[in-house]
């Protein structure tokens, strides 16, 4: 692959998903209780000649609705996965780099995921733990169709990549319509953070590939570097002109002064004033650590903070509850 | 009026179309006989054949219409975008493809394939790979065995 520069400031997270199919059994919707048991009990046994990585293992039965919540809030299991528990688990790496959802859609999406722009690392990873899990099983796969999938939509490479961008500059251009419409006859979609039908808040977008047949690997994730970077370049275009007017910079530091002193922040308005303080720190005019306000940005998600605050809360209290936990966060950083 | 070929009492409402070795034969059945036998219903009345495309080398009733392995119906499948096993794959190949084809054209997979698949690895690139998982796990005990005996072959051609 050709060294293409990319502007890691702007690019969040990476993230890249192998839907997989065992051999020998039949798929998610035709399995019964017992096959989903015996499927996940032995998925467990074998990623424990894994050495690269220790997973722990969770059945989702005991998974709380809540701890459910704020891990599809970290993108560490789908929302369909979040939502349909029965006979499923997850293997966690301890590095929260790697996970394996057994019996989502799928009998297994395995997934890496890191910070910033690293899809070649998390490709080779994952290649490693797909080949030793294929080891052991054997995978549902057609010359034609490549690795046979419950939905015909993930057929060929069952891969689907993603890099997670924040494009403030873009967004208040009015811009992303026509991106998103350039990008797609490349096979690209742009979408908001949790994917599928869900908000852009915070100016987060998800950039992936949509089609995996008849295009290998190696080639999906060149493309996507290419259209990361192409989109990267514009938004730092954009950005370079707004930020020399001086009611943007108002903006960055007023969103700063918000939320260090609020006493009430809906998520609305908390992914609104967040998007400006990120863009503040990724432009050098505020300084703040982006990967500790990347970690804030999770944490003040709904789940996430009933999860800290030790059970279910209202729409009031979580507002209360998140004000609190970004004071706290921005006064470390001072 | 038409008879159910099957119970030869009701009135047949649907109509299958199978082809077994070239060779295409219909068949007329009242609602009760198709759920019976597996075949959906839901579309009542004729004219669907067209869905039921032809099928070969298989002998069951309009093969295409139900998954022998999963029990899939047409109808589940089409209402529900999901395939049920494998065998789903060739037994609704006719009405997939035309599903796969507006998905991504119409494209033979190339990237990855399973090992299992894959032409025999050489003991030289087993070795390789088995040094660079060593690594990766940092286990460089087990590394440095590997090398030496990568070096040893290595000398050896
Ligand atoms: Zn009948
Ligand atoms: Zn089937």
């Amino acid at each position: 692959m050709e060294k293409i520069k990319i502007d890691e400031a702007m690019v969040i997270s990476s993230r890249i998903r192998f839907a997989r199919n065992l051999k020998g059994y039949v798929f998610e919707s035709k399995m019964t209780d017992a096959d989903r048991e015996k499927l996940r009990l032995s998925v467990r046994e074998a990623v424990k000649s894994f050495r690269e990585e220790e997973f722990d293992y969770l059945e989702m039965e005991q998974v709380t609705n809540i701890q459910a919540g704020s891990m599809m809030e970290e993108h560490l299991i789908s929302p369909a996965f979040a939502s349909c528990k029965k006979g499923s688990a997850l293997l966690l790496g301890r590095s929260k780099q790697l996970s394996i959802m057994i019996n989502e859609e799928d009998h297994l999406r395995l997934q890496a995921m890191g910070n910033g722009f690293c899809l070649k690392g998390l490709y080779d990873r994952l290649d490693r733990l797909d080949d030793r899990l294929e080891e052991t099983f054997g995978y549902a796969f057609d010359e034609k169709l490549g690795y046979l999938t419950t939905c015909p939509t993930n057929l060929g490479t069952g891969m689907r990549a993603s890099v997670m961008l924040h494009l403030p500059a873009m967004t208040a251009s009015g811009m992303m319509n026509r991106l998103i419409n350039s990008v797609s006859p490349l096979g690209i979609t742009v979408r908001g953070m949790y994917g599928e039908g869900t908000q852009a808040s915070g100016c987060l977008y998800q950039v992936s590939n949509q089609v995996s047949l008849g295009i290998g690997e190696e080639d999906i994730l060149e493309l996507l570097t290419k259209v990361t970077a192409q989109i990267c370049h514009s938004e730092a275009a954009v950005r370079e002109k707004l930020l020399k007017d001086p009611a943007w910079q108002d903006e960055i530091f007023r969103a700063y002064g918000i939320l260090r002193y609020a006493r009430i922040l809906s998520s609305a308005e908390f992914a609104a004033l967040f998007s400006k303080i990120r863009l503040g720190a990724e432009a050098g005019l505020l300084s703040l650590n982006r990967s500790a306000l990347d970690r804030l940005f999770m944490h003040s998600q709904p789940y996430s903070l009933m999860l800290s605050g030790g059970g279910s809360l209202e729409a009031g209290q979580r507002d209360v509850k998140r004000a609190e936990l970004v004071r706290e966060a921005l006064s470390k950083e001072e | 009026m038409m008879l159910c070929e099957n119970c030869k009492k009701n009135t047949a409402t649907t109509y299958f179309k199978q082809t077994i070795n070239g060779k295409t034969s219909e068949v007329f059945l009242c609602s009760e006989c198709a759920a019976k036998l597996g075949l959906s219903d839901n579309f009542s009345g004729f004219g669907f054949d067209s869905v039921f495309a032809p099928f070969f080398g298989r002998t069951s009733i309009a093969p295409s219409s139900v998954c022998p392995t999963c029990g899939m119906s047409l109808t589940e499948l089409s209402e529900g975008g999901k395939t049920g096993c494998p065998e789903c794959y060739h037994a609704f190949r006719e009405h997939l493809a035309s599903v796969i084809q507006r998905v991504s054209g119409n494209k033979k997979h190339c990237g990855k394939t399973p090992q299992a698949l894959r032409k025999e690895e050489t003991e030289l690139e087993q070795l390789r790979r088995k040094l660079e998982e060593a690594v990766a796990a940092e286990n460089f005990e087990e590394a440095t065995i590997l090398r030496d005996k990568i070096r040893d072959l290595e000398k050896n051609v």
